[in-house]
């Protein structure tokens, strides 16, 4: 479908329209508890993290003036919730492991993404080929698990300009940085995935890339 | 350009973060240099590995969670505090407060949402036309408020005199009778086109909407019968009855394309293409002669064809 403007829908959801605010989140809610979920790693914390945001957008949905976009602004709520539950998870002792993500020792799938049964690795689809289907399992596994091994800034930064396509300097607003220490996070983030999965060639990948896939840019 | 400077830019080349005259001189350098063209395209397969989110969130998770905050909003018992109140008892207590004040701070808003059915469409996956009915009910008067599990069971529409009638179960069977300007009217056919189960009354609270698409609870869900109606009859009803909002709003516009474009059903894309063309909106000229080309559908390519003609004879006389 060709792009569409938030913006008539937000007027109308200012003036009260119920209809325009369900259109938003459903616009905008996939994008919120990807990031949770993979943030997070966990079905309960992103559940929270999705209520919460979208909870606090209808709050103050009323002094949203459009200086970002809306999407914007949504991912920036859900980035803070997703920073604040991490923070705890840190100082409580039982939850550290996995905050810190799946790259370490004993990790195995069952701590990954798709240990949960409420989340699946994207490309865990049935094939025709069990053995291209077991290549591309590992495959995930890893970059899955090279992705939870990076710090939580740098995944952040990733995730909200590869998987979310927002701008870099979209990226330094939210984080109350500046667009260049976004794109130094971005940097490390591609340093470290690089040196994860530099050795590994991905048996499932077709000739379709998907729509935020920066690979097709460029010369 | 250095080699230093173009390894640094190449990874902001394949995100499209550079500016023109940047993104100017790292192509040339890429040009003459093999050890950076074959960082690029080093680059460019770890991108490639990492193309799709290695997590998506499970189809039912996100309708539970629509459904949660659709109960949070309209503070029901299954609020998320109380989902959760098992699990984390002092998270709950923060959840349910937050709640509570989020409802204090907006009670108009709050009532905007009671009042406009926002839970039938949020638990079109559950129970939600019995909640939506329950709503109705309280809209009309407090009659039926207690009833139970409910659903519309058939619907007469007169179009002599614009008249529709709506029975639905609650306990008993009853009935409303009246325009379909009516609110509490509007809001059954309008959960009707999204939530019932059976076509032939999806196709009649369509056609008695056809002359509602100016309000926007009616205008999202005829979209939506559009977009996700099953029913090929369903989805063609639903481009007649937006047909007079197409030119002006972008939405319907963009919703029409889209079913010109991918419906699957060659009658609803000719309609698709009829309500664009009256629209007479150039825009769409680029969509008519790809289709003209593409479609799989002879008819399909002929009448885009002539549609793409039509736009472009109106334009020149417009320019006359």
């Amino acid at each position: 479908m060709p792009p569409t403007d938030d913006r008539a829908l937000i007027d109308e959801a200012q003036r009260g329209s119920a209809a325009a605010f369900e259109e938003l989140v459903r616009r905008h809610d996939r994008s919120v508890l990807r990031l949770a979920l993979g943030l997070l790693r966990s079905e309960e914390d992103a559940r929270d993290v999705y209520q919460e945001t979208f909870l606090r957008a209808y709050r103050s949905l009323g002094e949203f003036r459009g200086a970002s976009s809306l999407r914007t602004w949504v991912l920036r709520i859900a980035t803070n919730l997703c920073l604040d539950h991490l923070r705890r998870a840190s100082s409580r002792p039982e939850e550290a492991g996995r905050a810190r993500g799946t790259g370490g020792p004993g990790d195995g799938e069952a701590d990954g993404p798709a240990g949960d049964p409420a989340m699946r690795l994207a490309d865990d689809r049935p094939a025709h080929d069990p053995e291209r289907t077991l290549a591309s399992r590992e495959a995930r596994r890893r970059i899955a698990a090279a992705l939870g091994g990076l710090p939580t800034r740098e995944r952040l930064v990733f995730e909200l300009r590869h998987y979310e396509g927002l701008r870099l300097r979209e990226i330094g607003d939210i984080l109350e940085t500046s667009e260049e220490t976004a794109r130094n996070c971005l940097f490390r983030a591609h340093r470290d995935l690089r040196a994860a999965l530099g050795d590994l060639r991905d048996p499932a990948r077709g000739p379709a890339a998907g729509r935020n896939d920066p690979a097709r840019a460029g010369t | 350009m250095s080699c230093e400077q173009s390894r640094g830019a190449i990874l902001l080349l394949l995100y499209d973060e550079l500016d023109p005259a940047e993104k100017h001189d790292v192509e040339r350098h890429l040009a003459t240099c093999d050890g950076c063209a074959a960082l690029l395209a080093e680059e460019r397969r770890l991108l490639a590995l990492l193309a799709r989110p290695v997590v998506e969130p499970a189809e039912d998770l996100l309708q539970r969670c629509r459904r949660d905050l659709a109960h949070s909003l309209a503070g029901g018992p299954m609020a998320v505090g109380a989902l959760r109140a098992g699990a984390r008892p002092g998270r709950a207590r923060q959840a349910a407060s937050r709640l509570r004040a989020s409802l204090r701070l907006s009670p108009a808003f709050s009532m905007a949402l009671l009042a406009t059915g926002f839970l039938a469409g949020w638990m079109a996956m559950g129970n939600g036309l019995a909640v939506f009915s329950r709503l109705a009910g309280r809209a009309l008067g407090g009659q039926d408020a207690e009833a139970g599990t409910t659903s519309v069971s058939a619907l007469v529409a007169d179009p002599k005199t614009d008249r529709v009638r709506v029975s639905y179960d609650t306990l008993r069977r009853s009935s409303l009778e009246g325009s379909a300007d009516d609110p509490a009217i509007r809001r059954l056919l309008v959960s009707t086109v999204r939530d019932s189960p059976n076509a032939g009354l999806r196709l009649d609270a369509i056609d008695a909407l056809r002359r509602r698409a100016g309000d926007l609870e009616v205008r999202a869900a005829l979209v939506r019968a559009v977009q996700e109606d099953v029913n090929p009859g369903a989805r063609l009803k639903a481009i007649d009855a937006l047909e007079d909002r197409a030119r002006h709003d972008p939405l319907v516009r963009a919703a029409v394309i889209a079913a010109l474009l991918k419906d699957g059903n060659p009658g609803v894309r000719v309609r698709a293409m009829d309500v664009l063309s009256q629209a007479r909106d150039p825009e769409v000229l680029p969509v008519f002669e790809r289709l003209a080309r593409e479609d799989p559908n002879d008819y399909v390519r002929m009448r885009s064809a002539e549609a793409a003609d039509s736009l472009l004879g109106a334009a020149r006389g417009e320019e006359r």
